[in-house]
């Protein structure tokens, strides 16, 4: 039984503001921002935007691409590290606002910027096991970072959905393989507004320990090597990250760089690797494989190796698509980016 | 308790239309109410429900600067009247720095964004608005 | 008396609208109320009817009735609360009027009160913004500006017309309050002011925008007229309605409600008189006129700056200078109006040497909800 994608949808929103903008206001060299980031600007939602309504803006266009009907949806999953409400899920206001059925397993899940491909992962087992029909895995997130400290640089907001079936797949999802233990590389407590990091800790032990562990381990278990994909995704908390663990795991740039966002939107979190996976879609042919490892800081990844099918090409362009959404932007100064994140403290409102 | 100054019931009955457009069409004579009515023009009370479409052409529109209470943060807000497949709605323009640039009969699309809260503490209440696809930036 | 009308207005009182932060709503009602009965020379009273629509969001007062009563000392006469929205006056003088018309002899008390400035401007406008579908329009944050924006955008695109011929409501209506003694505001305007006030909701400025006023005004409404005085009668109403949800309606150059209550008389294309028009906006003075049908669909700016509205013509508008002069006492507003009409054709001072005989009022719930509109004549 082939499980895979059967359709996706992403969602970036329309403001941006230079990382260029954001090191002059805090009298950092902006060059030297750029030069360790490699991210020239970063995707900003407007006031009224936030993980719940991008995850309802991708899974529409998911839903669309997949040509499911909301009826015919089982599940709903939504993984994100920026939940508007402490207690009362994302998921379920994901049932009314796309019109699923009242029969449907929901849950928010959270483990960093992993827990989307988690979500994925889980609505696998369930197809599998015949419990669902299909399944939508939504990453979402605008997430914070401290006014003034590294984290502003590169903290996006944008998401990303996937209906996950076992026919008139886009691509098939062959296999995947974790690794994860417990690495406090960057945590944010409860009732605290914005999350605290390791630094050079979020590197060697965290991010590439676990990329790498995944890959290594999907690979080895799938007697695979590098050579064989033609694309590779990694998580992207900055845009030097991926293209340092595909240099560690001995993957051209050319591999690495079509599954790159993170450079023009910033990360994302739960959306980053899945909006990469996204766009190698927009562009990848039919038989084309994939790698893409998440992580989860705390820590985590999750490894896929996916196959693009025939039916693939003919769904890119049925709702809006990456390098469109790229494209449509409005750039902001960095008042009206403290306005539109909602960073201004203020008593009311 | 946190005092709630919105009410959740008053919110929660209207989520098909907030969230989704969803409209009545008579049985009758096919005319779409949105919103939903109790009767139609012609005489029937038989109606299906139906979701409109998330694009269409803007009609008019302003922009408010004197806005009320819950909404004292987010001004100035936009209105506009747009045309979904023959049926007008009024809602929020959004994503639209420079309105005065729009095009008459503008294309828009239906998006889900937040609405307002009560307060810190309360609940988020989340609805449609309208997004011109381009030509106001 | 040639004339059978369905009821007298036999004596009124209206407080200068304003700010009365060291007034109450039981404080303007007695001074409304107790000089109004006054100048109808004291008669029994049948029924309290009050007006208001703020009196539970600002006043937090439900069943104000025996609260206003008992602190003006009027005793044996039930009190009726009637609310819809900024019409409420209208309406609750079309309820009144029906009361003293099924009557032998008697009279009623109406007074209109509401005290926008017991809060703040963000909270007038949250309960303004009630007067749309809570529902599906206010929920978004939608007020009545927004609506009256939308239809001058059309109105000017449509016919033709700049800002600065729609400048001459405001410009006009200031001319006019500052020779009213009750107008809030009584300075004149010029077209500079208009132009560089603050912009509320494009095309609208601060100008075109009738100011929140606490206010309360009093009739006394009677089955037969005072003989003392020159009486003024109410020969007749009509009422209106137009689509509840704004979007939906046809047309957004025109007041619907004004066209149905307007068919209640025979056409006022050759009306001579006074008419006082609901201006909360001023396009929607302006488009009250067309709907009434005083002039032709498109022409009223034209007219208007032409001064074919001004006193001493043919139509004589809002000669106290309207809602934008005296003030928006919601609930109250069309009460201002109808003892503003009765004053004019009484010719009290200012409104001496007008020698009318007859008043078209016109009094609308909202941005074109529903309408009613009587007919006042002078009675000899």
């Amino acid at each position: 039984m082939a499980i895979g994608i059967v359709g996706w949808g992403a969602y970036i929103p329309r403001y941006r503001i230079k990382t260029r903008e954001i090191a002059e206001a805090w009298g950092d060299d902006a060059l030297r921002i750029r030069d360790m980031y490699l991210v020239e600007e970063k995707a900003v939602g407007y006031i009224d935007e936030d993980p719940v309504t991008m995850a309802v803006e991708a899974s529409r266009d998911a839903l669309i691409r997949a040509g499911v009907k909301p009826s015919e949806v089982g599940a709903v999953f939504a993984g994100t590290e920026s939940k508007p409400y402490a207690v009362k899920p994302i998921s379920s206001i994901l049932i009314d606002a796309l019109g699923l059925s009242r029969q449907v397993y929901s849950v928010d899940m959270e483990f960093a910027c992993k827990a989307g491909s988690d979500a994925v992962i889980n609505l696998m087992g369930l197809v599998k096991a015949n419990l669902i029909k299909y399944g939508i895995a939504v990453g979402t997130d605008s997430s914070q970072g401290e006014p003034g400290e590294h984290l502003e640089y590169t903290v996006g907001t944008g998401a990303v959905a996937y209906v996950i079936g076992s026919g008139n797949l886009a691509a098939e999802i062959k296999y995947t393989y974790p690794y994860a233990s417990d690495t406090p590389d960057f945590w944010r407590r409860d009732g605290s507004p914005y999350p605290v990091h390791g630094e050079g800790f979020t590197g060697e032990p965290a991010y590439f320990r676990h990329i790498i562990g995944a890959a290594k381990g999907l690979m080895d278990e799938l007697g695979m090597k590098p050579n064989d994909f033609d694309y590779a995704v990694f998580h992207q908390p900055n845009a030097r990250f991926p293209v340092r663990a595909a240099q560690m795991l001995g993957f051209p740039l050319e591999k690495v760089k079509p599954g790159i966002v993170v450079d023009l939107i910033g990360n994302t979190y739960n959306a980053s690797a899945l909006l990469g996976l996204a766009k190698v879609l927009e562009e990848a042919k039919p038989g084309a494989k994939i790698m893409v490892v998440t992580f989860g800081s705390g820590a985590g990844s999750n490894a896929f190796y996916i196959e693009a099918t025939d039916q693939l090409p003919g769904k890119v362009k049925l709702a809006r698509t990456i390098s469109e959404m790229l494209e449509d932007k409005v750039y902001i100064d960095y008042s009206l980016y403290l306005k539109y994140r909602r960073i201004i403290k203020m008593i009311h409102g | 308790m946190v005092d709630q100054s919105l009410s959740v019931p008053k919110y929660w009955r209207r989520i098909p239309q907030y969230y989704r457009l969803t409209a009545l069409k008579c049985r009758k004579c096919g005319r779409v109410y949105f919103p939903p009515r109790a009767i139609c023009d012609c005489g029937s009370r038989e109606f299906d429900e139906v979701e409109l479409p998330r694009r269409g052409r803007l009609i008019e529109f302003t922009v408010l600067r004197s806005v009320t209470s819950d909404f004292e943060k987010q001004r100035p807000l936009i209105f506009g009247i747009v045309d979904l497949n023959g049926v007008r709605v009024l809602g929020q323009l959004v994503d639209c720095p420079n309105p005065e640039k729009l095009s008459d009969n503008a294309e828009v699309e239906v998006v889900f964004r937040r609405v307002k809260e009560d307060s810190d503490y309360g609940i988020i209440y989340y609805g449609f608005k309208l997004r011109p696809l381009k030509g106001c930036w | 008396m040639g004339i059978s009308a369905l009821g007298y207005i036999n004596g009124v009182h209206v407080i200068p609208p304003g700010r009365y932060y060291d007034k109450g709503y039981r404080e303007l009602f007695a001074e409304a109320a107790l000089k109004a009965l006054e100048s109808a020379g004291n008669p029994d009273i049948k029924a309290i009817y009050i007006a208001s629509a703020l009196s539970e969001l600002t006043g937090e007062q439900l069943a104000i009735g025996n609260i206003l009563r008992d602190y003006s000392g009027i005793r044996n006469a039930p009190s009726i609360r009637v609310e819809n929205g900024d019409g409420s006056g209208g309406f609750a003088f079309m309820v009144a009027l029906n009361h003293v018309a099924s009557m032998n002899d008697g009279c009623v008390l109406l007074v209109g009160i509401d005290k926008p400035h017991e809060v703040t401007s963000l909270k007038q406008n949250k309960y303004a913004s009630y007067l749309l579908d809570s529902d599906y329009e206010s929920y978004f944050g939608a007020t009545p500006v927004v609506l009256a924006a939308l239809m001058a955008k059309q109105y000017l695109k449509n016919y033709e017309y700049k800002y600065e011929d729609l400048a001459a409501w405001a410009i006009k209506m200031h001319e006019r309050g500052a020779k009213t003694p009750f107008a809030y505001f009584k300075r004149a305007a010029k077209l500079k002011d208009v132009l560089e006030s603050e912009l509320v909701a494009d095309p609208l400025r601060l100008y075109d925008v009738s100011p929140f006023v606490d206010g309360a005004a009093a009739l006394v409404l009677c089955s037969k007229p005072n003989t003392r005085d020159q009486a003024v009668g109410v020969l007749g109403y009509g009422f209106g309605a137009s689509n509840s949800y704004f979007a939906s309606r046809n047309d957004y150059t025109a007041l619907m409600s004004v066209i149905e209550a307007v068919k209640a008389f025979n056409p006022l294309n050759d009306f001579n008189g006074i008419v006082s028009v609901h201006d909360t906006y001023s396009i929607l003075g302006v488009l009250a006129l067309e709907s009434l049908g005083l002039c032709k669909r498109g022409s009223a700016l034209r007219l208007l700056n032409e001064g074919y509205f001004d006193p001493g013509g043919k139509v004589m508008v809002n000669l106290d200078g309207g809602l934008k002069a005296v003030g928006n006492s919601m609930g109250a507003s069309g009460v201002y109006q109808l003892a503003s009409a009765t004053m004019q054709l009484r010719g009290d001072k200012p409104f001496n040497g007008l020698n009318a005989e007859a008043a078209v009022v016109e009094d609308m719930v909202g941005v074109d909800q529903e309408s009613v509109v009587f007919m006042l004549k002078v009675v000899k």
